[in-house]
This record gives C-alpha cells, structure tokens and sequence, in this order.
C-alpha cells in the first residue's frame, strides 16, 4: 500500500524561531549526528525545519502503516541530497528511516515556508499533487477548517461536482482523514498540514476515478 | 499521584487552542486526537514537564505517551528512578 504524508512549517513565525534557536529544543527534535550535521551548517536553522518537516511527514505516513507510538522525532533519522545548497525556492530530495522503515521525501524551500511531501515508495513522492495557501493572518485561529475547505474546493473542481458532495471525514479509531464523495469513502490518499499563516494539502491518486 | 496530574494538565492547557475542550473530554485524553494539541506543540510540553518536575523524558519514553495517563505514568517512573 502507498501512503503519502506532508508538512508545512512557517519560517517568519515568532513562536518557531524561537523554538529552532533553542538548542534544548533543538536537541529534543534532532539526533546527535543530525544536531552535528546541522550546527556545521551557516544556515542551520533553516536545515533544522528542513528536518522537522521530514519528520513529521514521515510520522504521518507510519501512523497511516499501523504505527501507534507518539511522535518522538529523534528516532527518525533524516538524509537528504545537499547537494541543493539548501538555496531559496529549490526542491530538497531526502529519505528518512524510522527503525526498519524508509521514507522518501521531497521539501520545497523558499524564504516563508518549507513544504515537504513524502511516500513510502520512491516513485510515488513525484506522483503526490499538493497545494499550498497563505490564509489571512485574522484566520489563522481555523487553520484546520481553512485547511480542509481548500482541499474540498480543489477536488471540487478537479470532478467537476459540488463541494457538498465531497467531505473529509477521520477514522474514528485512528484519526486518519480520508476523503468521502458522495457519501462513499474514495480510495484517494490524501494528508493535511497547517501552520500559522500557511495551510497544504498533499494528494496521490491510487487510480483513476470517472464520475 | 493527583498532584503530577493536576500539574501535567496546567501545562497541557497552556497548549490547547480551544480552552472549551476541556469541558468535554474522556476520563483519559489523547494528547494529540482529544486535546487536540499538535506534535510541535509536543515537544514544548515536554520541555516543561522536565523543567517543572526536574526529570529528564528520553526518546523511548516520549513515545509512550500518547494520554494524560502515560505521562504521569512516565513521570513517576522518572520521580522513582531519581530517589
């Protein structure tokens, strides 16, 4: 089975900065080689989102594999392609491994955000469609209904039918959102992320759906 | 064991968005499902849980926890170990 996962993180946000500055915090969220690697770095900061958003990704699609551990972000361990230079608005290749797991990854950097989509097969992270929206700072406080209206409205558009008709639900035992159309559970694999001002979503279509 | 608890929820409070959550939830909440407080969040709350009962929560105890429960249950561990 495929699953994809993604993450978006805020670069201008206050709160984050503040919390990938701290080297306590840092040290929680990064393994030793990784804090290492990172502080080598001029932009270290940037490296340690870069990192997180690998991570948490990666987690998602665990969670989506049976995974029912809480995050601990040190024991995944992220490899990425820096051969990038990790300059502005340039895709970052990486892999993350959790235990006997491999993740593939893919991050978009740019000055406000980093988005990363992930699968658990390298040839699916091409095949992810994702979106991403700014969203007015005065709505920052519903990210998540912002989040889910953006993806409704894309897949709206996509099948051409009402945005009534399309509905993201979450598994009641797991939490896993997945999409219902026309009240029908769809096999489409979808994930959401949302931080501050920035919400995204990430979709991979297992096959080709005719209305 | 009722204090570590009050104390786990005031700093878990300090993270919940949505203060009215706290007004309907299960006798044992999820952090993240219930709570609804997001992974980056996770951390912070760690960090204060050390600060605050002076333990340190290692990699393979975070990730069990996953309710208000785990965590003290953790934290007396860490409170035991420490005597």
């Amino acid at each position: 089975m495929v699953y994809i996962g993604n993450d978006i993180i805020s670069l201008k946000d206050k709160k984050n900065l503040q919390d990938f500055f701290n080297p306590r915090y840092l040290k929680k969220i990064l393994t030793e080689e990784e804090f290492v690697f990172v502080k080598k770095n001029k932009k270290y900061h940037f490296l340690s989102f870069l990192f997180w958003t690998c991570k948490e990704s990666a987690y998602k699609i665990l969670v989506k594999k049976g995974l029912r551990k809480s995050f601990s972000p040190k024991k995944f361990n992220v490899n990425i392609n820096i051969n990038n230079k990790c300059k502005n608005n340039v895709i970052i290749y990486g892999h993350v491994i959790y235990e006997n797991c491999k993740i593939y990854t893919s991050s978009l950097t740019n000055n406000s955000y980093i988005h990363t989509i992930a699968a658990n097969y390298k040839n699916s992270v091409s095949k992810i469609f994702c979106g991403i929206k700014k969203i007015k700072s005065s709505d920052i406080n519903k990210q998540s209904f912002y989040t889910r209206n953006y993806l409704i409205e894309y897949l709206a558009r996509k099948f051409k039918i009402d945005n009534s008709n399309i509905k993201i639900l979450k598994d009641d035992f797991t939490g896993i959102p997945f999409i219902s159309i026309n009240e029908l559970k769809s096999d489409i694999e979808i994930s959401l992320s949302h931080d501050k001002e920035f919400v995204s979503y990430a979709i991979l279509y297992k096959k080709i759906i005719f209305f | 064991m009722e204090n570590i608890k009050n104390k786990i929820i005031s700093i878990l409070k300090k993270y919940t968005f949505d203060k009215k959550i706290w007004e309907n939830i299960p006798e044992n909440p999820d952090i993240t499902k219930d709570l609804k407080i997001n992974s980056a969040r996770i951390v912070d709350i760690i960090l204060d849980i050390e600060e605050e009962f002076k333990i340190e929560i290692d990699d393979k105890s975070l990730e069990g926890i996953k309710t208000i429960n785990d965590a003290e249950s953790v934290i007396s561990k860490k409170l035991e170990e420490k005597k």
